[in-house]
């Protein structure tokens, strides 16, 4: 009896105990479906949808061929849907991503450095080294003296003339990374005298690119003769460029009527890219030519995210600025800036590219979508919301132990595959700080390398290239006529935060970029730049 | 006979036979004639201000003229090294005494055009500071009371902030721009003339000769502009030469900072700062300005310890 009497607690106990726990496992999976009233708002998507615990739906409102290699990049990874909620989707969310790649953030010293370590949990190989560490430094000399002293594993894009430092360096080892970018001049069309076109035109015919990528880039540059790398689908050597002729710009100048002459205002970011490797210099240079032809500038320096939000809100009449691919298509490059969904950056928009663009991008066929590329590239030539100028060779430089070095042409190094065998981590020095690490809302490649090391997408671009491989999403198929998407999610991934990743979080990554009346739609800035530039219009965008 | 004598010799000048003691500033000029430093001062000065003034007729070329595509030029131009042909440099190459900077403009036109936007602000500065700060300092000092009061609290304020960061924040206000810089630091410059000029006015408004200019009914300004300045002026000229050696630097490091002189204009310290990641590689482009700089405030210096040496009554060695 007193047995009984000393069990019966017990038994209580675990019973009540199975009693709080059961409803949690009892509870289902609840699928989250958003879907778009009509497709009327202008946006390429019309439903979102978890179908089950393992399977996202995408219904577009008009065929994208390219959206395998949208989601594989950055700004559409992955975080979990009670992370974004927890931190009202901005906030906390910027210093503190959580994700589910092979490293986790760890610390970051704001202004020093960010330090990442291994993920135990990762689904796949897990990184070489138990720690990363992101330093930067803005001056290439001072990168390279770095290297050369053994405190850091790699840094990116060397000084143009240290090519050769490099290279005869038996500690070093250089990886060039092809130009799959293009720095250009943009050109505001709403700032007087650049609302004429022929002052445009007189710009485009009085640069001398040749000069620039003779004397002030690094060997592997070409000069552009369009915005689109010549490597990547888009290209369209039918379309020939204006051929440098100061007589003719100095002639177009006068036939603008324009009181000549013109004092206006060239801003650019004091930062080192691959596509602009001596900014100040080519300011410089750019400037004096100018002068040649009647148009005396400015130089005006500007903070680096200050200049890209300037840029971006048309508030600029000149800018130098550029362009690294994320994904290789013309999309990428051309709608991005010249699509409906484009920044103000080069002023009102034109109906002459906008057509033809998102005209091009609803094909899948490339011979189909060719001629409106043709017809693109003609208008982009012909009205001139910019002059490209060059593509810019880079390249990153590694000490020569290191095992598994790579560049990526679309400059997301992976560094979990490198391996430093003197110590037990993988020091890197890039251009700058990264400006925030919830990714969705920063364009910046300094700040999108950080986050992908940190999070995944549901497909990803192959290590050092830029076919699609599967990530998140083991598998995908997509309807005959493109406008229904489904990705099959990888069973047991895990999230930084120990929570399992399921439909639901896909949903919510998207949800919170696509609906701009959502609560969470905030961000850094709350400009979501990318995924408007990709999927044309938000969800309930405010109207204007 | 003897009445006339007297009168001539009533009319002689009684210190015919001793050495006559001329005015303070002749012998001040002796004194600096006699002092080795403020000679070698004075001549870099003189000098630099000959370059200044004869740039356009001395330099080789345009300062602002890239020298990519003009003619005899070739190769790899930007950051090219200095080719002298007395030195061995090829006959056939273009000479330029001090290289190419990144832009392949010729360095040593844009040192001699920089000579005179250094020689510029320094003088125009410090002009404007003794001007602006000794008047307030006189004000101040004569004044006393109340008026003493307002002007040497707001001087103490303006000495509060370190100079070289209250340039910068007037220059962010004003926007960049070489004049702008000049102006801000003229302002910063302005309390130690202030301070200056009203310590000079307190110990000689006290004298004797005031006091009799006073009683006689001497309007304020003919005293205080009059007879107080010209005797406060000494220290006001030897701090004036010596700060102008500081505002030089302090425009070459607002320009190094990107807020002095705009591209693309010739300035020591806009050329130091562009050119200040290639030290190692290129360090023609680093020398040749820090060398124009340092001589520049080098005279200044020299000719301001000269001066203040020669000027002050108490080291006189005769």
């Amino acid at each position: 009896m007193s047995k009984l009497l000393r069990v019966l607690p017990l038994m209580l106990l675990v019973v009540l105990a199975l009693g709080l726990a059961m409803p949690a496992f009892g509870q289902g999976f609840e699928p989250m479906s958003v879907s778009a009233d009509s497709c009327d708002y202008g946006g390429a998507f019309q439903t979102i949808e978890a179908v089950d615990e393992l399977t996202v739906r995408f219904v577009l409102c008009f065929p994208d061929p390219a959206l395998p290699s949208k989601v594989a990049f950055s700004s559409l990874h992955i975080q979990p849907a009670e992370h974004l909620e927890a931190t009202g989707g901005g906030g906390d969310l910027v210093r503190n991503p959580i994700g589910t790649g092979p490293y986790r953030l760890e610390n970051w010293d704001l202004g020093n450095e960010m330090v990442f370590s291994r993920f135990d949990g990762y689904w796949g190989e897990p990184a070489k080294e138990p720690t990363l560490i992101f330093r930067w430094n803005s001056e290439a000399a001072a990168r390279l003296v770095e290297l050369q002293a053994g405190t850091v594993d790699g840094i990116d894009n060397p000084g143009p003339g240290d090519f050769d430092v490099i290279a005869n360096d038996p500690n070093l080892q250089l990886l060039e990374r092809e130009g799959l970018n293009i720095f250009y001049l943009g050109i505001n069309n709403t700032v007087e005298p650049f609302d004429n076109v022929l002052v445009r035109q007189a710009v485009s015919y009085g640069i001398d690119k040749q000069r620039i990528v003779d004397n002030f880039y690094p060997p592997g540059s070409s000069v552009a003769d369009q915005f689109m790398p010549t490597a990547i689908f888009g290209y369209t050597p039918e379309v020939e460029q204006f051929p440098y002729d100061p007589e003719r710009a100095r002639e177009l100048l006068e036939q603008s009527g324009v009181a000549l002459p013109i004092e206006t205002t060239l801003s650019y970011r004091d930062v080192v890219r691959g596509y602009l490797p001596q900014p100040g210099v080519v300011a410089q240079d750019l400037q004096a030519q100018l002068a040649e032809i009647g148009i005396n500038v400015t130089i005006d320096v500007q903070e680096s995210g200050t200049f890209l939000d300037n840029a971006d809100g048309g508030n600029l009449s000149l800018h130098l600025l550029g362009w690294g691919a994320d994904y290789p298509d013309a999309t990428n490059f051309l709608d991005y800036h010249f699509g409906a969904g484009s920044s103000a950056q080069f002023g009102d928009k034109f109906e002459e590219i906008t057509g033809p663009l998102s005209a091009g991008a609803r094909l899948a066929a490339p011979e189909d979508r060719y001629p409106f590329y043709i017809e693109a590239n003609t208008a982009i030539r012909d009205l001139v919301p910019m002059v490209p100028i060059a593509h810019g060779g880079s390249g990153v430089a590694f000490k020569a132990s290191i095992a598994g070095a790579h560049a990526s042409p679309l400059s997301n190094e992976q560094f979990a595959v490198m391996e430093d065998p003197d110590d037990d981590n993988v020091i890197w020095m890039q251009n700058a700080e990264p400006i925030g690490l919830y990714c969705p809302d920063e364009t910046d490649g300094e700040s999108l390398r950080a986050c992908e090391q940190i999070t995944e997408g549901l497909l990803a671009y192959e290590v050092a290239g830029t076919a699609v491989v599967p990530a998140l999403a083991e598998s995908y198929e997509a309807s005959d006529d493109l406008m229904t998407w489904t990705f099959h999610l990888r069973p047991g991934v895990s999230f930084h935060d120990g929570s399992s990743l399921d439909a639901n979080d896909v949903v919510m990554s998207f949800l919170v970029q696509w609906d701009a009346a959502s609560p969470l739609h905030v961000g850094r800035d709350g400009n979501f730049t990318y995924f408007q530039a990709y999927f044309t219009q938000f969800l309930n965008a405010p109207s204007e | 006979m003897a009445a006339p004598d007297a009168v001539t010799k009533l009319k002689a000048d009684p210190f015919k036979n001793h050495p006559r003691s001329a005015s303070l500033w002749i012998d001040a000029l002796k004194n600096v004639r006699r002092n080795r430093s403020a000679v070698l001062g004075l001549t870099i000065i003189g000098l630099l201000i000959l370059i200044a003034l004869l740039a356009p007729y001395i330099a080789p070329y345009d300062p602002i003229q890239s020298m990519i595509g003009q003619p005899g030029h070739t190769g790899q131009l930007p950051r090219k090294p200095p080719c002298i042909h007395l030195l061995g440099c090829s006959v056939e190459e273009p000479e330029h005494l001090m290289g190419l900077d990144l832009n392949a403009r010729d360095v040593f036109s844009r040192i001699l055009f920089g000579a005179w936007n250094s020689l510029r602000v320094g003088i125009t500065s410090v002009a404007f500071a003794i001007i602006v700060g000794s008047s307030l300092g006189l004000v101040a000092g004569y004044a006393s009371g109340l008026v003493d009061n307002l002007i040497m609290r707001v001087m103490d304020v303006l000495l509060a902030f370190p100079s070289l960061l209250l340039a910068i924040a007037i220059v962010t206000v004003l926007g960049p721009g070489l004049e702008n810089a000049l102006l801000a630091i003229a302002i910063v410059t302005i309390p130690a003339y202030a301070r200056l000029a009203r310590a000079s006015v307190l110990s000689i408004k006290e004298f004797d000769y005031i006091t009799a200019e006073r009683t006689l009914g001497a309007p304020h300004g003919r005293i205080l502009f009059g007879h107080i300045l010209p005797n406060a002026l000494t220290p006001l000229i030897v701090q004036g030469t010596l700060s102008i050696g500081t505002a030089v630097l302090d425009a070459a490091a607002l320009s190094f900072l990107g807020l002095g002189a705009q591209p693309p204009t010739p300035e020591w310290g806009a050329m130091l700062s562009e050119a200040r990641n290639y030290v190692f590689t290129s360090p023609h482009l680093v020398f040749y300005p820090g060398l124009a700089i340092m001589i520049t405030v080098l005279g200044f210096n020299l000719l301001g310890d000269g001066l203040r040496d020669a000027l002050d009554p108490t080291l006189n060695r005769f």
